[in-house]
């Protein structure tokens, strides 16, 4: 995109004076300005910004509390799950440019999972803290009074919605909106006047709804309109070039035909209306006042000036626009008009090509601490910092929560790894219901595959088989873990009981015991070497059943070799499919059936026919195979066993029995039970139990 | 009146907390007088009132006007009002009675009768050399015998009679002097705070239809410490009740009426509460029962005070005789704190009261110096007075106290804060014609102005000043301004400084956690408390005073309104104490000059003992 051109709309050349200064390359400070917000760690400074959030009874929110809340924030979430509502709760406390009679809530702005509703009371509470302005003297006179926080020094400001009380402290007995008032308040104790502070600071939202190209349009809409008034050129260039745009006008008016054109219409309004109408028509293309000379600057987005705003594509529309608002909000600061404007920009991947939301966003995510966004787009979650997400997501009780990874004390490695895993996978581990964590490509095609064969799409409701290229399951679970964003979760991995030697190893269940808490890991591990020492006798069934406990769903060997007693003869047509020879079929076949017939020595031969077609095609193969074929004979057997737990055993612990049982049926139980899991955290029901849970339902 | 009786969450909360009597004292209908005793909540009270007036009896367009003895009190009642999530603004005026007349009666409706607009005056305060020159000129015509600097509060005592039209039965040359006063002031078009609340009074008297639209107005008008306001105010307030039906809640304890030399009695608000309801707040919440007693003894007359109920203990009254003059006195006071101070009673919930300048003070502040003690000496009478003085102590205050809110509930006074200066700072610049500086660049100044120090001991309290005076052009302000009363206050607020050697802490207004005693006046001590209250030098001729007679050569008897006052004064100041009043009383005194005065054991201090050991 080239870069944007200020000038005089006019035939170019006529008014060429002097620059615009507008135009002029930005001073030395506001260069310094624009590079320096980011110091070499790489954190965010030099702006105030949001630390904490607490919302009660709003709207999507019966109780969200977001701190820390990170700067540059990247609120996540599915469509209706409340983004909008977040802004607009801060919008409450800290814009200017809502009316008060907006703050005076209607029944329809109570959450509705709260306790009590509107008509017998309620209380809407939003506090939002404000720090990163210690030293920033202006700033602390503004906030005096305000103070929550010594150190860091922070602000806090309390919007309170609240019904009106009868002197006994009791409510009137049905509640109108007459019967509440509301305040914003501040400091500790919230009982100092709030309301002042948001001509100081305050907080602007760029809507989801936004019309780029007709906002910058319009005079009146533009915010180039501020730009150019706070830095209006002197009085002598301005009227200099209003001399001279008349001067062309005129010349330009003085050419026969446009002259013609201007005496026919005096002609036929002198006819029309008599001469008492006070209309004296003229040509031009800028007004001659100088004070109105400003208000015809368009803003062209080619040095030539040939192409408007409005030739600019949507997309580039909405970047000039967002840029002039950063800008609008730089100059606003400069000129002290507010100290500082927090900038809260609704779905700013709308109009966007991905490669351009990536760009404009790892750039303005890392460089403007009091930007946040709420978005629906994985490529803007995906260079996002880590600790800047925020995602919400409705809990079990309706009410939408806040999951964020700001409090987790990642170290920077990890960090920097998580990032860039996030940033390959385009983020799809924050827009998931739900994930399985696999080791590799194989599982990625299998697992879903063999879902769907089992009437659960994880794709349909929002799960994802994420591949994390290895065993190293720990930064994962960190991520997804009750310390960060609590996105339900299993991990399936090998039992990997040897190595190539064939020495006993057991890794699958030394991984489990990486993601046990510390006291249990190292009894964990002790029994895991006294499995070790027993060597061929030994049993993992009871340790491996253990770390289902903590998720992990270890299987007793390999994929392949776990499934095949169920996938026997799909995995022989699924080698049949490759160009190979007819005697090595008949070699895989001959492995196969012996290994499911329990003969151990077929394996070699079974695993190494698998890895000359290569584990992944073998994989994608056998996965359509898989969705080919009718399973029902299985899950009526799976029904069964369900069935008989679900009448016999009392109530609190029949989900684990379930769980446990699918575990310990078969070598793939480990499979069959991880589906199961995250079946019922995301459909609230199992998988063999589907019949009776959706007929409750329905 | 609105329908429904709502009102915010807290201010209901507010007054649920209220015993029967304070919450009667809030929500009746009508005149009312609130005979408020020593810690019974009385500007709680009064607030949580004018809060329930606004929120539930009054119209939306019309207000309450609240007038108070003091333009803190009146700040204290709007900032405690705000912390009740009632924001009044223009419902609500809160100020002094001077200028409340000026701001709602003269302002507005002067030039409407044909009378001269204060705006076309000159103000002039009663502590200008202007104003004493026309009490000198006045005392010269009217043939008053006495030097005019010392009969000040006698001339004003006068003068309020007269300005209600209470002439007295004998011819009084004072009455004549202030007659011709004003004369001379209006020849010259200068107005004075009396005045200001006697043409007020006119005002109102002659023109029924101006007082109803004052009631118009403030169909609500509360008066805090009315036993110290005075006739004029009395009347006034008579005025607008009979002739515009305003409704009248008056505050007060006849009790604290320490400002009789100026004319207060407590027979006003007796006289008020003949024809008004009356609310009598019985519940002390300060004292212990054995304190609350003795101050009855000192009375002289029974009231049904009492202790908080279920209190556990009854407070001490600890009488301490000391053989020996006011030295001796001194060195007792001296041990006495350090003793508390020991037994782990913060400095700062001990204080020692002293009646006024002399030889009692003079011991006091050597014997502590010589003991290394660290106190506050609040010498308020020495710092200059106005909007400048004040103004550079609540940047003082807000030095000392450092980010508010603070962290803890460390302070009974708000503190004002960084933006309510800049404020403050702006309107004083416009009002002395100076060029408006930006907002954000006075809000910067002040935030590294009054940044707190840590070690406030150590910091250089005249580098602060200075630096406060230069960057903020203060003195310039000052000069600037309409007000006389300021033109050399900040010459005079420094040179002060200096010669009391005085810190930051010390010019600072009310009671800040500093870690030091207190040593002030009985009349400056009222409306606050302190755990241990220590009032030496009870000895006849020092409290009561005694005056020297130049003719007689004697110190004596004091006259029976002083006597009066001074009893009143003693009520007060035993009635400050929390827990523990010690009372250091003995037979004889010195002056300054070494004579050695035995008029005997304080009067007072005979009542207490009377009452401590009956029979």
């Amino acid at each position: 995109m080239p870069g944007p051109e200020v000038s005089v709309k006019s035939p170019s050349g006529c008014l060429r004076t002097e620059a615009p200064k507008f135009h002029g390359s930005p001073s030395p400070a506001r260069l310094a300005a624009l590079t320096c917000y980011a110091d070499f760690h790489g954190r965010v400074r030099n702006h105030m910004r949001i630390s904490r959030v607490l919302i009660e009874n709003y709207r999507n929110f019966r109780c969200l509390e977001i701190d820390p809340f990170p700067p540059a924030a990247v609120i996540v979430g599915e469509n209706g799950v409340g983004k909008s509502n977040f802004l607009r709760a801060l919008r409450l406390v800290l814009d200017p440019d809502l009316p008060d009679s907006a703050r005076a809530l209607r029944p329809e702005d109570i959450c509705d999972f709260s306790e009590g509703s509107y008509e017998t009371g309620i209380t809407v509470k939003i506090e939002v803290d404000i720090t990163d302005f210690a030293g920033n003297q202006k700033a602390e006179a503004a906030f005096d009074g305000c103070f929550s926080e010594r150190k860091p020094l922070t602000a806090r400001l309390t919007y309170l919605f609240e019904p009106l009380v009868k002197m006994d402290g009791q409510r009137p007995d049905s509640l109108t909106p007459d019967d509440y008032t509301w305040d914003i308040w501040a400091g500790i104790k919230a009982d100092r006047d709030g309301k002042r502070i948001r001509r100081d600071v305050n907080f602007t939202v760029l809507p989801a709804m936004r019309d780029a190209v007709s906002d910058l349009s319009r005079w009146r809409d533009s915010p180039l309109q501020e730009l150019l008034d706070a830095r209006k050129p002197n009085k002598v260039a301005l009227a200099g070039t209003a001399k001279r745009v008349s001067e062309a006008m005129d010349l330009l008016a003085g050419e026969p035909e446009i002259a013609q054109l201007a005496s026919d219409l005096s002609g036929r309004l002198i006819a029309m209306a008599g001469s008492r109408v006070d209309i004296n028509p003229k040509l031009g293309f800028a007004s001659s006042d100088p004070d109105r000379l400003l208000r015809s600057i368009r803003l062209f987005v080619d040095q030539e000036r040939t192409r408007s705003v409005a030739d600019a594509s949507t997309g580039n529309a909405n970047i000039l626009y967002l840029a002039l608002l950063l800008e609008r909000a730089a100059s606003r600061r400069d000129s002290d008009a507010v100290l500082d404007t927090i900038l809260g920009v609704e779905e700013p991947e709308a109009h966007l090509h991905p490669v351009l939301q990536r760009q404009v966003f790892s750039y303005l995510l890392r460089h403007e601490s009091s930007l946040m966004v709420t978005t629906h787009s994985p490529h803007i979650a995906a260079v996002s910092r880590l600790d800047s997400l925020v995602l919400l997501r409705p809990s079990k009780d309706g009410a939408t929560q806040a999951t964020f990874t700001a409090s987790t004390d990642f170290d920077s490695k990890l960090k920097a790894d998580l990032e860039r895993y996030l940033d390959v996978s385009r983020a799809e581990l924050l827009f998931c219901s739900g994930a399985i964590l696999v080791e590799g490509i194989a599982e990625v095609y299998l697992v879903p595959a063999l879902a769907k064969a089992l009437g659960f799409d994880l794709d349909a409701h929002g799960v994802v088989v994420a591949n994390i290229t290895g065993t190293d399951f720990h930064p994962f679970r960190q991520l997804l873990g009750p310390g960060a964003l609590r996105v339900p979760h299993v991990i399936i991995t090998d039992g990997d009981p040897t190595n190539k030697e064939g020495k006993y190893i057991h890794l699958g269940l030394r991984r489990a015991a990486k993601l046990m808490e510390s006291g249990n890991a190292v009894d964990f591990s002790r029994r895991v070497d006294e499995v070790l020492a027993a060597g061929e006798q030994a049993n993992t069934s009871t340790l491996r059943a253990e770390a289902v406990e903590v998720g992990v769903f270890i299987g007793p060997k390999t994929l392949e070799v776990d499934l095949a007693p169920l996938l026997v003869e799909l995995m022989i047509a699924a080698h049949a499919d490759f160009d190979v020879s007819d005697p090595l079929k008949a070699a895989f076949e001959q492995a196969t059936r012996g290994l499911v017939g329990g003969d151990q020595t077929h394996c070699e031969e079974f695993l190494r026919r698998i890895d000359s077609v290569s584990k992944g095609r073998f994989a994608q193969r056998l996965s359509s195979h898989v969705e080919k074929t009718d399973f029902s004979h299985f899950i009526s057997r799976m029904e069964a066993i369900v069935a008989s737990i679900m009448s016999s055993h009392s109530e609190h612990d029949k989900d684990r029995l379930v769980t446990m049982s699918l575990f310990s049926q078969s070598t793939f139980g480990h499979l069959i039970s991880a589906l199961d899991s995250i079946s019922r955290a995301v459909r609230q029901h199992g998988l063999f139990d589907a019949k009776s849970a959706e007929g409750g339902v329905s | 009146m609105t329908s429904r009786p709502l009102m915010r969450r807290v201010l209901a909360a507010e007054i649920e907390e209220l015993n029967d009597e304070q919450r009667e004292a809030v929500t009746y209908r009508g005149n009312l007088v609130v005979l408020a005793g020593p810690g019974s909540g009385k500007t709680r009270t009064l607030v949580a009132r004018v809060g329930y007036l606004l929120e539930t009896q009054v119209e939306f367009h019309r207000g309450v006007a609240t007038i108070t003895y003091t333009n803190h009190a009146a700040r204290e009642i709007v900032d405690r009002l705000g912390r009740l999530g009632i924001k009044p603004g223009k419902r609500l005026a809160s100020s002094t009675l001077h200028s409340w007349c000026l701001a709602h009666v003269l302002r507005p409706y002067s030039a409407l009768v044909n009378r001269t607009s204060p705006d076309d005056l000159i103000i002039v305060d009663d502590k200008t050399k202007e104003w004493m020159g026309i009490l000198e000129q006045s005392f010269a015509r009217a043939g008053v015998m006495a030097i005019p600097r010392y009969e000040k509060p006698a001339f004003t005592r006068a003068r309020r009679r007269h300005a209600v039209g209470d002439a007295g039965d004998v011819h009084d040359p004072m009455i004549d002097a202030s007659v011709v006063f004003d004369q001379l002031m209006d020849e010259r078009g200068w107005i004075d705070f009396d005045m200001m609340i006697s043409r007020s009074l006119s005002l109102l008297q002659d023109f029924p239809d101006i007082a109803s639209l004052v009631a118009s107005k403030f169909p609500h008008v509360v008066v805090d410490e009315y036993q110290d306001l005075g006739p004029v105010l009395h009347s006034l307030v008579r005025v607008l009740d009979r002739s515009a039906h305003v409704r009248i809640s008056a505050f007060g304890d006849p009790d604290q009426t320490v400002m009789g030399f100026t004319g207060a009695d407590p027979k006003y608000l007796q006289e008020l509460k003949e024809t008004f309801h009356s609310v009598s707040l019985k519940v002390n919440y300060r004292s212990g029962q054995a304190i609350i007693a003795a101050s009855h003894a000192v009375l002289k007359e029974a009231r049904d005070h009492e202790a908080r109920p279920g209190r556990g203990d009854a407070g001490v009254i600890e009488p301490i005789y000391v053989d020996g003059g006011l030295w001796a006195h001194a060195e007792v006071v001296a041990r006495k704190i350090l003793q508390l101070v020991v037994s782990g009673i913060p400095a700062h919930e001990i204080a020692v009261l002293y009646p006024r300048k002399g030889p009692l003070l003079t011991s006091l502040l050597s014997k502590f110096a010589e003991y290394g003690l660290d106190f506050v000496h609040e010498k308020d009478e020495k710092l200059p007075e106005g909007e400048m003085a004040d103004f550079i102590r609540a940047c003082a205050a807000r030095t000392v106290s450092g980010y508010q809110p603070p962290e803890i509930d460390s302070i009974a006074d708000e503190v004002r804060t960084l933006g309510d200066l800049a404020h403050q700072y702006a309107s004083m610049r416009r009002e002395a014609g100076l060029l408006e500086l930006p907002r954000r660049e006075v809000d910067a100044a002040m935030a590294r102005l009054l940044q707190s120090a840590p070690d406030e001991g150590q910091r250089d309290f005249l580098t602060w000043f200075d630096e406060l005076v230069n960057d903020l052009e203060l003195d310039l302000v000052a000069r600037r301004s309409p007000r006389r009363l300021n033109a050399e206050s900040v010459a005079d607020f420094r040179e002060c400084c200096i010669n009391h050697d005085l810190k930051l802490t010390d010019i600072v207004v009310g009671a800040l956690r500093t870690g030091r005693f207190t040593l002030t006046t009985y009349h400056a001590a009222k409306g606050r408390e302190w755990q241990v209250v220590i009032l030496p030098g009870l000895v006849d001729g020092i409290m009561p005073g005694r005056f020297w007679d130049r003719k007689r050569k004697t110190f004596p008897e004091p006259p029976p309104d002083r006597l009066a006052q001074d009893r009143l004064a003693f009520y007060v100041g035993l009635t400050r104490a929390k827990a523990a009043a010690v009372l250091v009383y003995g037979e004889f005194w010195e002056t300054d000059w070494g004579t050695r005065n035995t008029l005997g054991v304080s009067r007072f201090m005979l009542d207490v003992l009377a009452h401590l050991s009956p029979g």
